[in-house]
């Protein structure tokens, strides 16, 4: 696979007129559990951004969260907004990497705009898109850098808090880089939702069915940062909720027979489901809260939608950075609570770019990590991945397409996904011969 | 135009997300030929690259294949990240065995760095388009550090982490940096983000557990903090030697 974050392989039996089977493979395996097991507890922060280049914040959120929760402290308000603007941040970039990078060339393919099928491709024929998302790229890096400390280990963000508040100076510079970036996202909408109306009938076999949507996005003070409840939502807007420190009940991990890595399902649907984390899932979400109607839900669970609502979220990652800093952030050197850890259980759930991220750690009697279980949203989405590819191969098979149109179809839905490999091969490691 | 290609090894991505953020990206795309760049394009092709970036360490066979495959049509190649250079952080694994991408071959030049520092990474970048040479700092961290001027190596070592921004250089403030023996080009990223140096570039001088235990025979430090070898060792093994 290209243009996706990390090293993975879409394995597909066909015989004769019938896919059999779709194997999402994730070859690499990274033992982070066996890194992780005997560090001291303050060190978990530092090595967790390592699992994930394009998401450390998230990682780096879900480990202090979990530290927090096992040693009962609350963190000061304006401590949980910076960490909320830090991941804004790395909303917007990780979106802009799915979205410009990966999901448009295959869109612009489709509607026969490029015939490279890559940014460089983009470049030649529509030379207005890769400076918008270099502009965008570049402030969500500021943004990121200047609440959460650096792009890549985000160590302003510790166990109790924050080391330090931004000054005003950074506020302002910041609104204004924020304010820039706007025209841009607001024309790359357009131009997407042009696109997508271009392709209509091409794109419906990526429809996902009956799809069980999973966040723990905050409606109530529309925070990616989350709460400590997970939902489930149903297609029909029916949803359930679980805390997240039980979520090793609820969501239970499945070996990949072929791969080192698991896929999540569901406890209460044991056989392999259509579990979806991720823009999909929020907007799920914010939708059940404002109306139960079924009506709300229609269309969602397209997955060429998938790079609007992406481009959704940068908008609104955008234009709320910009209403946190400018109403609710506050000046202030409290930024902090003092913290020892104890020997506890301590579990967190944020929403990282993909979707929901979990962690669960077991702390001993010396400070050190005992075992740790984190699930990231890759895993909650890898079933639903093998379902859409063999979905969408099935089609394109009865229209008698050639197997070379069939995969490169294929490729196009596991983009959708934005998957993560790198983060996904994080786990629990079996070792092939 | 200079082939080039990005590969990606056991690596977590955030080397290439760094040559993505980097400010020299957009005229890199422009004024080389990308052959493999795996995060942005389906173009593939490995062979007859005159240069070639590698992130990650070495984990399977076939990387190691490829490596030497590489190295022996005469293509450059650059190490890119602590991952690359000195292993990194899945060193640390006591279930899997990672080498760092000096064991296969002789890279031509590295930049080790988690990831690598911007400006480094921006010279590095350049280096490829314009043939220019790319040399490392032959410094310690100390001697970009804000704080060099009052460091002191007289108060006891008695914590690794700290929780608010320095007043001064961590050694006076009791707290463990690894600045003096790791290798200067990050601009003393992290202690300016009110964070003790845990080596990311690597060791300036000698080999590692020499460096640490010369660190160790001057610095007071405590017993407990004595016992906990995993912060020295948070991107190589011990055993390794370095060949930069
Ligand atoms: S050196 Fe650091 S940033 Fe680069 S791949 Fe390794 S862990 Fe990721
Ligand atoms: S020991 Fe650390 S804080 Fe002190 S001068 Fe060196 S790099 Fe700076
Ligand atoms: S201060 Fe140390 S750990 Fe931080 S970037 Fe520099 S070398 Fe790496």
């Amino acid at each position: 696979m290209t243009r996706i974050e990390g090293d993975s392989a879409l394995i597909v039996t066909r015989e004769k007129d019938r896919i059999t089977n779709v194997i999402y493979n994730m070859p690499t395996a990274r033992d982070f559990k066996g890194v992780i097991i005997g560090q001291q507890v303050k060190d978990l922060p530092k090595i967790v951004p390592r699992i994930c280049g394009i998401c450390p914040v998230a990682h780096r959120i879900g480990a202090v969260k979990a530290i927090e929760s096992a040693s009962e402290v609350s963190i000061p308000p304006v401590a949980e907004l910076l960490r909320e603007l830090a991941l804004l941040g790395e909303i917007i970039r990780s979106h802009t990497y799915s979205v410009f990078f990966s999901t448009l060339p295959d869109i612009m393919y489709l509607t026969d705009q490029i015939s490279r099928q890559d940014i460089l491709g983009i470049d030649r024929t529509q030379p207005r898109l890769l400076p918008i998302a270099i502009k965008l790229y570049n402030c969500a890096e500021t943004l990121i850098t200047a609440t959460a400390g650096n792009t890549n280990m985000a160590f302003n963000l510790i166990p109790g808090g924050l080391m330090q508040n931004i000054t005003i100076t950074q506020q302002q510079e910041l609104i204004q880089q924020l304010h820039a970036t706007l025209s841009g996202i607001k024309w790359t909408k357009e131009y997407y939702g042009w696109l997508l109306n271009e392709i209509e009938g091409e794109i419906q076999k990526y429809t996902l069915p009956q799809p069980r949507y999973i966040s723990c996005f905050d409606t109530h003070k529309n925070r990616f940062y989350g709460t400590d409840q997970i939902e489930f939502i149903s297609e029909d807007g029916s949803q359930s909720k679980f805390s997240c420190a039980e979520f090793s009940e609820f969501l239970v991990e499945q070996d990949l027979p072929e791969a080192p890595t698991k896929i999540i399902y569901a406890e209460s649907n044991k056989r392999l489901n259509n579990l979806l984390a991720g823009p999909h899932a929020r907007l799920a979400a914010l939708q059940t809260k404002s109306t139960k109607s079924k009506e709300s839900l229609r269309n969602i669970p397209n997955l060429f939608y998938s790079g609007l609502l992406r481009i959704d979220e940068i908008e609104f990652a955008i234009t709320n950075a910009i209403k946190l800093l400018e109403t609710e952030w506050q000046t202030g050197e409290d930024v902090s609570v003092a913290l020892e850890p104890q020997i506890s259980i301590g579990a967190s759930a944020v929403e990282a770019p993909r979707g929901t991220l979990l962690y669960r750690i077991n702390i001993n009697d010396v400070g050190r990590i005992e075992d740790i279980d984190i699930r990231v949203p890759t895993e909650l989405n890898a079933s639903a991945i093998t379902l859409i590819v063999k979905k969408v191969m099935t089609a394109c098979l009865d229209l008698g397409w050639s197997n070379d149109q069939i995969l490169e179809r294929a490729k196009m839905a596991v983009r959708c996904f934005d998957p993560c490999v790198s983060c996904a091969t994080h786990t629990d490691i079996r070792f092939r011969d | 135009m200079t082939k080039i290609g990005f590969l990606q090894l056991n690596s977590c991505s955030g080397c290439m997300f760094a040559v993505l953020g980097s400010a020299i990206f957009p005229e890199l795309l422009k004024s080389a030929d990308i052959q493999v760049f795996r995060l942005i394009s389906d173009i593939q092709s490995e062979d007859h690259l005159d240069v070639v970036f590698v992130e990650g360490g070495v984990t399977c066979n076939e990387d190691a294949e490829l490596l030497r495959r590489l190295w022996t049509e005469g293509t450059k190649i650059i190490a890119l990240g602590s991952c690359a250079v000195l292993g990194g952080i899945m060193s640390q694994s006591p279930n899997m065995h990672i080498d760092p991408v000096n064991k296969f071959v002789d890279p031509h030049s590295s930049l080790p760095g988690c990831p690598p520092p911007r400006r480094l990474l921006g010279n590095l970048l350049l280096s490829a388009i314009d043939g220019s040479e790319f040399e490392l700092p032959e410094k310690n961290v100390c001697w970009e550090c804000p704080f060099a001027q009052d460091q002191t190596y007289e108060i006891e070592i008695t914590s690794l982490h700290s929780t608010h921004s320095p007043k001064s250089c961590f050694l006076r403030e009791g707290i463990l940096c690894l600045g003096p023996i790791t290798r200067a080009g990050c601009e003393a990223h992290c202690i300016k983000g009110s964070t003790p140096c845990d080596g990311c570039m690597g060791v300036l001088n000698g080999n590692l557990p020499a460096a640490i235990a010369n660190l160790f025979s001057v610095l007071k430090v405590s017993e407990t903090i004595r016992e906990y070898a995993e912060l020295a060792f948070r991107y190589q093994k011990p055993e390794l030697k370095l060949k930069h």
